[in-house]
């Protein structure tokens, strides 16, 4: 093999993806070393954007300021998907150029669910409040939601440490 | 940053210190509870500081400003994290570029908010849903989500420049 940036075992698709141009920009083969920071610099934005917008939506369901009308949220939605896209794209940078290890990663697999329930939780929470669903229900669900993300974060920051 | 250093030694040589590196999962868990710590800070920060830039003036004025209680539980969360960090490694964050700069912009993101506080919070309350802010507040508002965009990044880039 030409290259050796770790990516040993399996040979064939997940190396592929790894050795692949875009894999190798990220991770610096290319001999760009400032791919990999902007690219976390970008995901650790996101992030935060995400997550910030997670939190100030939720504790307002939750009862915490309460003067703010639901619909007056719509804005700060905006900003989280554009968080959420930066994420999305970050995230998928990062995942080409380190392939072999997160893909098998447990870790990994459990953010990638705990996003995925948060983000069905968000939409659920919403709908809940649209519909005039019961409070008690609502807020439950929105319990959820925020553990969901705050969990997604918590499994995101053990990649880094749990092989 | 030497003037720090002497803190910084103290710091590691501390209880504080000597838990944070013999306890492994100090360091991580101290780690997580930034970046949450952070989220919980912007998140306040988005809906105050879009609501005064009029991006989201639909946002009730005196209710976004109960954020900033829970903008200040964020910030001690980064702070007391922030201290782990220092005391688990006191050599190492000193000398960092990145770091150093991530301070300076925090000290004055701080004396932003302050501005904001003593400066324009009560006009600011007065505020009806939907009604504009003044110019100055607006300033206070950008200049607040900009300053912590480029905490956020430094504090990502402090590994990459040590």
């Amino acid at each position: 093999m030409e290259f050796d940036f770790g990516c040993l075992e399996p040979v064939g698709f997940v190396c592929s993806v790894e050795l692949s141009s875009v894999g190798l920009w990220v991770t610096g083969g290319t001999g760009n070393f400032l791919a990999y920071p902007m690219a976390l610099a970008a995901h650790g934005l996101g992030m935060m954007t995400v997550m910030g917008v997670v939190i100030a939506f939720n504790l307002r369901v939750l009862g915490f300021a309460k003067t703010i009308s639901i619909s007056a949220y719509d804005r700060l939605f905006m900003i989280g998907w554009a968080g959420f896209m930066l994420n999305l794209v970050s995230g998928l940078l990062l995942l080409t150029g380190y392939f072999s290890t997160y893909i098998f990663q447990g870790s990994f697999q459990l953010k990638m669910a705990l996003i995925l329930a948060g983000g069905i939780l968000m939409k659920v929470v919403m709908n809940g409040i649209r519909n005039g669903r019961d409070e008690k229900l609502t807020k439950l669900l929105s319990a959820a939601c925020l553990a969901s993300w705050t969990g997604a974060i918590v499994t995101g920051r053990l990649m880094a440490y749990l092989q | 940053m030497e003037f720090m250093q002497p803190t910084f030694d103290w710091l590691g040589a501390s209880w504080l210190g000597v838990m944070s590196r013999e306890l492994s999962w100090v360091f991580v868990a101290a780690e997580t509870s930034h970046f949450i710590g952070l989220s919980i800070l912007f998140g306040s920060l988005l809906v105050i500081d879009l609501r005064v830039l009029g991006f989201a003036r639909f946002i009730n004025m005196q209710a976004a400003m109960k954020f900033i209680p829970i903008a200040m539980v964020g910030f001690a969360i980064n702070l007391i994290t922030g201290i782990i960090f220092i005391a688990s490694n006191p050599v190492r964050y000193g000398p960092n570029i990145a770091f150093q700069w991530k301070m300076g912009l925090v000290i004055i993101a701080g004396l932003n908010a302050l501005w904001f506080w003593f400066g324009e919070h009560k006009e600011l309350v007065q505020l009806a849903d939907g009604e504009d802010a003044e110019f100055r507040a607006k300033v206070i508002a950008g200049l607040s989500l900009l300053i912590w965009v480029i905490v956020i990044i430094l504090g990502r880039f402090m590994p990459f420049v040590e």
